[in-house]
């Protein structure tokens, strides 16, 4: 008895998964591959209406950004230019060719977010295409931080790099680190950055200054928690 | 007269790309299809308004800067003349010009004069249903400025296959069946506008004015009306964008342009 619950409970959850509401994530998917030819763009900070009130799926964020954008390029214009060095590099740059050419992006290994609290893009923007609503630009999400590749962390190793942690505009809150015995001597620390990405705006400015030749920590594509705890659940499998 | 027309548009052209090439220009950014001129505090916000009305549809919000910004364009151009846009302003509209160069074709009448508003629909359509404005990506104005602003190669040579294609045609396609901007226009430029071509009644009926002229087919037969009734004809044209060109072709300055109000004016 109780294992034929149990099998039905499973097709149950099968099914949904096979259901409307992947079909539809898939058919963004499918929608965001087209429009971009490549997998996550950061885009600048609000678009699509993205932000802490109202977390929005990347892929919904995405389409509701091109749905908006005219690619007119004032946020690239009004975009603080930032010294690199001899060179000078403005964050949001604009895709090149594609569907979406002309589109703002931000590519954070150039020149990252830098996050102005007077937030001129969100404001030069004339379409809504960034909206922000009130918030401040701590609440903005473009994305989250994420180390993609643990191995080449040094401060995994068990050198203390940190510089992550370090210049993190929100220090201490999206990047916290997580102490923990060091396995391999027995006697270190390792000081392990972890991100939390209910806090995480996802700047780039990690990915900016990883001291790594290929960054460790990459700004990735955000995904809401799933508010509702009974979203999969069933009146039938109670 | 076609001097002033072109020396104007690249003037616009260089004030859309300037603050890309000069250092400290902060009274003007953007592109055709939105911009922002800056006076001190003020702003004042101009925007496409077919892109604004196609993105309406496709996002389904009105955004604020985007409808004022339209709507103060789309009153300037109905108080002169709605389509004196593409004659006086759109740079695309220029390197068609120079691809047709000077020696044109006879033109033939216009096979299917509703194409330009089927294709208009099209365009609103798809951007409703699939919620992209499908013209924006397409737009060959603002991607000549914004490639001409990012020295984009791939941009400016995709403008330049379209003037390639109307150098050969020679028949206004583009600007005349395709662009919805023109068209757009176009759906208030019988009835609205300060200034209009006439035809004098004093008219020999020469045709050599509708050798280069986008409104071939109403000027025909505005000049038909003028020697019938043997009177001033106003030109009333979708198509017609003030461009001057019939007057400087005429030799005994038969047809001119004119101001006349009030400017909804129905008939003669």
């Amino acid at each position: 008895m109780n294992e034929n619950k149990e099998k039905g409970y499973g097709e149950e959850i099968q099914f949904t998964r096979s259901s409307v509401v992947v079909f539809f994530i898939f058919l963004f998917h499918i929608f965001r591959g087209f429009a971009s030819g490549r997998g996550f763009k950061q885009r600048p900070p609000g678009a699509g209406g993205n932000h802490r009130k109202s977390e929005v799926d990347s892929y919904i964020a995405e389409a509701s950004f091109l749905s908006k954008c005219i690619r007119c390029g004032q946020c690239g214009v009004v975009c603080p230019t930032q010294e690199r060095g001899e060179e000078t590099a403005k964050a949001i740059q604009f895709c090149k060719s594609g569907f979406d050419q002309g589109t703002p992006y931000i590519e954070p290994r150039k020149a990252a977010c830098i996050m102005c609290v007077d937030k001129p893009c969100v404001v030069a923007c004339p379409t809504d295409a960034l909206d922000l609503g009130k918030l401040d630009i701590e609440q903005s999400i473009m994305g989250t931080a994420e180390i993609v590749s643990p191995k080449g962390c040094l401060a995994i190793q068990g050198l203390r790099c940190e510089v992550c942690y370090n210049r993190c505009p929100l220090i201490g809150d999206a990047i916290k680190l997580e102490k923990r015995v060091n396995r391999r001597t027995k006697v270190h620390i390792i000081y392990e950055p972890v991100v939390d990405s209910d806090v995480c705006t996802g700047c780039g400015i990690c990915e900016q200054v990883c001291i790594a030749d290929e960054a460790v920590i990459k700004v990735r594509q955000y995904y809401p928690p799933f508010k509702d705890p009974d979203f999969y659940k069933f009146k039938g499998s109670s | 007269m076609k001097i002033f027309r072109h020396l104007l548009r690249l003037v616009i052209l260089a004030i859309f790309v300037a603050p890309f090439y000069v250092k400290d220009f902060p009274w003007f950014r953007g592109t055709f299809d939105g911009s922002t001129i800056i006076v001190g505090d003020w702003k004042i916000y101009l925007a496409d308004p077919f892109t604004a009305l196609s993105l309406c549809l496709s996002s389904m919000t009105m955004a604020q800067e985007l409808v004022i910004g339209a709507i103060t364009v789309f009153v300037f151009y109905l108080l002169l003349k709605p389509r004196i846009f593409c004659s006086w302003v759109c740079p695309v509209n220029m390197l068609m010009e120079f691809g047709r160069g000077s020696s044109m074709k006879i033109q033939k009448t216009d096979k299917n004069p509703k194409l330009k508003y089927f294709v208009f629909a099209g365009f609103l359509i798809v951007s409703f249903v699939t919620g992209i404005a499908i013209w924006v990506p397409l737009n060959p104005l603002s991607a000549l400025v914004r490639g001409l602003q990012y020295k984009l190669v791939y941009v400016v040579l995709f403008v330049l296959l379209l003037v390639l294609l109307e150098s050969y045609t020679k028949k206004y396609f583009f600007c005349k069946n395709i662009c919805p901007i023109g068209t757009f226009y176009a759906l208030f430029n019988k009835m609205f506008g300060v200034f209009h071509i006439e035809v004098h009644n004093a008219c020999s009926g020469c045709l050599k004015c509708t050798v280069d002229c986008m409104a071939h087919d109403d000027l025909v037969s505005s000049i038909g009306k003028a020697k019938k009734g043997n009177e001033n004809i106003l030109v009333r044209s979708s198509d017609c964008t003030l461009c001057g060109n019939c007057t400087n072709s005429c030799e005994s300055s038969d047809i001119s342009i004119v101001k006349r109000f009030p400017i909804l004016k129905r008939s003669n």
